[in-house]
């Protein structure tokens, strides 16, 4: 250990000490990844913090998370869903649960979506009910439990229904927020927005979060730096340095998704061939298929 | 072999807690409405449609598995759980549990399919009133209760609008659509908030009897149920059937109506049990017995000597007789020989099979 630790200054306190573990270890590690506390999803949850303490208004303020696929918005709202977990301790009269996260359902229906929010709230409920009963039994519950913020991700499953059925889910959400003041984050991919911004009313409501999109600056370079303290390998790649930037940049197309699961493969394979370090060279030769090429892949001569 | 051990289950998102002296079936409609469903619905989701809960006197009852899973799924203790119910007074007020017929001192609802038929729960519009969601109490199930002892005011075991039983667990039961619960101070029948009643003040036969019922209901109410305690409940219970019996030389409750100058005693307009009474007739009849309980030999004795009652009603059909009591029975046998030796001709040969049982 005395060996190695002149050279871990790349690595954060916390790193360093993950370094004393096996490689199998390490690449679990790796692998598992871990929330990043990056400047665009601090912004995101300092917003979803100031709902939660908002008093209750007549309309209430809601969110709509846009990015495209694999930006992080999932890993935002999960990572707000964390940070207010349910009390879930057995002394109390009911659970409190200020945020409730679901999925919206694969199409508009309220009487799914209804669903979804019910066994979020580990409630027993008839499946068979109609929605208008489920919809009170939510409202009764919102109550009850002390529910201020609904997440709703993927919500532009929205527009996987016809143009009333859209109409209709979106006015259900209008209302449910109307009538709980309970604020709504929706998440979901630019369709959404457009979806959204079909309705005046819901355009209004919503204010728009967008994800950032990714070039070679200085922004990506601090995302770069934050990976590589946190990568439990034992030399410096210098991933934020302006060529192995552009290799990452080119390779993950951009998406931030993508690029934290190239470093991840890439670490991977340094700590296995026993190089320790991300370079150029070892990128190229990563068995690592671009995100615009996983359709064809294979199928090419 | 031992018992499987009970499921884990998670913990429901509304868990209420039993209030004080809270009855199981109070609280189980509470947490039903409290999660937003019928208590039919609840019930057939949690307990299946095999289990039926609501037509049944689940109070009575108290069935285990009922009892088991609320505890598990609220984070209540077994035992507090099981307190809801009135199983908690086996070996109180009455020595053994029976599922069918009367249970000692335990109203009776007479239940027909989901509905109740009898008078058998009461209510006091003051409590109702005062509770931050009003709830049903345990006490408001037994006979021997029949005064709001917090606020000096006869219990009511009917709507005063519509003279419908108390109902509660059927305030959403037949309404399809209905989306807010009505709380429990609801008539099911006619819809009047219960706790707009007014009951009167209790009225009183005899202060000395009124103050030894209100003693031994603030004895039992203090929850130590020491045995002369229960001992006197029992002995209680046996005057009172002496007053609720058809026996053609029993005129025991003629003999104190007229002792406590009571013009139309209710308790003859009907020869039923104490647990199936209206709570007047129990009111009225509870401080009949009571009289005689603050002198048994004694005034049990004139009552002998009146020809309202003779040795052998004493301890007629009454199973395990207290030592004390049983004393007193024989001696008023009219000064004939002690216990075991023999029987004057007047009592029979019923009297000698009574003997017989005792000895």
């Amino acid at each position: 250990m005395s060996k190695a630790a002149p050279d871990l200054a790349h690595l954060s306190a916390a790193t360093r000490e993950q370094l004393l573990l096996s490689d199998a270890e390490r690449i679990h590690i790796i692998a598992a990844g871990a929330w990043l506390p990056l400047r665009h999803a601090k912004t995101a949850l300092t917003k979803f913090e100031e709902l939660l303490t908002h008093p209750k208004v007549t309309r209430m303020p809601c969110y709509l998370l846009v990015g495209p696929s694999y930006s992080g918005k999932t890993s935002i709202l999960e990572r707000f869903l964390d940070l207010h977990p349910p009390d879930l301790s057995p002394d109390q009269e009911t659970t409190q649960c200020p945020v409730v996260m679901v999925d919206a359902p694969p199409q508009p229906d309220l009487s799914e979506f209804y669903a979804g929010i019910l066994d979020a709230l580990m409630a027993p409920y008839k499946p068979t009910s109609p929605k208008h009963e489920k919809l009170s039994q939510v409202k009764r519950l919102f109550r009850e439990l002390g529910v201020k913020i609904l997440i709703i991700d993927e919500i532009h499953h929205l527009i996987a229904g016809s143009l009333n059925r859209q109409r209709e889910f979106r006015n259900a959400l209008k209302s449910l927020s109307n009538m709980t003041k309970v604020s709504i984050v929706a998440s979901g991919i630019e369709e959404a927005y457009n979806a959204f911004a079909a309705d005046s009313q819901m355009s209004s409501r919503f204010v728009p979060i967008e994800m950032p999109r990714w070039s070679a600056n200085g922004d990506l370079g601090e995302v770069l730096m934050t990976l590589e303290r946190r990568m439990p390998l034992r030399k410096p790649s210098g991933l934020h340095m302006p060529g192995l930037m552009m290799a990452i940049l080119a390779r993950s197309e951009g998406t931030l998704g993508d690029i934290c699961d190239l470093i991840k493969a890439a670490a991977i394979e340094a700590i296995r061939n026993g190089t320790e370090q991300i370079s150029e060279q070892g990128l190229s030769r990563l068995d690592w298929v671009p995100p615009s090429k996983r359709k064809m892949y294979r199928r090419a001569p | 072999m031992s018992k499987a051990a009970t499921p884990w289950l998670p913990l429901w998102p509304v868990r209420y807690k039993p209030l004080a002296d809270e009855l199981l079936s109070s609280w189980l409609i509470r947490l039903s409405h409290g999660m937003g469903l019928k208590v039919q619905t609840f019930c057939n989701l949690e307990f299946g449609n095999q289990r039926q809960v609501w037509n049944r006197d689940i109070d009575r009852f108290g069935p285990s598995w009922l009892i088991e899973r609320l505890s598990q799924r609220t984070g209540t203790p077994l035992e507090v759980a099981h307190r809801t119910s009135l199983r908690a007074y086996d070996g109180i007020l009455y020595r053994r549990f029976k599922s069918n017929g009367v249970l000692p001192w335990v109203l009776r609802l007479k239940m027909y399919h989901r509905t109740w038929l009898g008078h058998g729960l009461m209510f006091c519009p003051g409590c109702l009133a005062e509770d931050k969601e009003p709830y049903f109490r345990r006490r408001w199930r037994l006979a021997l209760n029949t005064v709001c002892s917090r606020h000096r005011c006869m219990l009511l075991d009917c709507c005063p609008v519509c003279q419908a039983g108390v109902g509660f667990t059927r305030t959403d039961l037949g309404q399809p659509g209905q989306e807010d619960f009505m709380g429990q101070n609801v008539c099911h029948a006619c819809g009047f908030d219960l706790r707009q009643a007014v009951a009167p003040p209790p009225g009183c036969l005899d202060e000395e009897a009124a103050a030894w019922l209100n003693q031994l209901w603030t004895e039992f109410e203090a929850g130590d149920f020491v045995p002369d305690l229960i001992e006197q409940l029992t002995v209680f219970h046996m005057i009172c059937s002496l007053l609720t019996r058809r026996n053609r030389a029993l005129h025991l409750a003629e003999y104190l109506g007229d002792r406590l100058g009571v013009e139309h005693p209710l308790t003859l307009q009907s020869w039923t049990p104490l647990e199936t009474r209206s709570v007047d007739e129990r009111h009225q009849l509870l401080q009949m017995a009571a009289w005689l309980m603050v002198d048994l030999p004694g005034r049990l004795g004139e009552a002998r000597r009146a020809h309202a009652i003779r040795f052998n009603h004493l301890l007629r059909d009454f199973d395990e007789v207290p030592e004390g009591y049983r004393r007193i029975a024989l001696s008023l046998q009219g000064g004939k020989a002690p216990a075991g030796e023999g029987f004057g001709a007047e009592h029979g040969r019923e009297e000698h099979q009574d003997h017989d049982r005792l000895t």
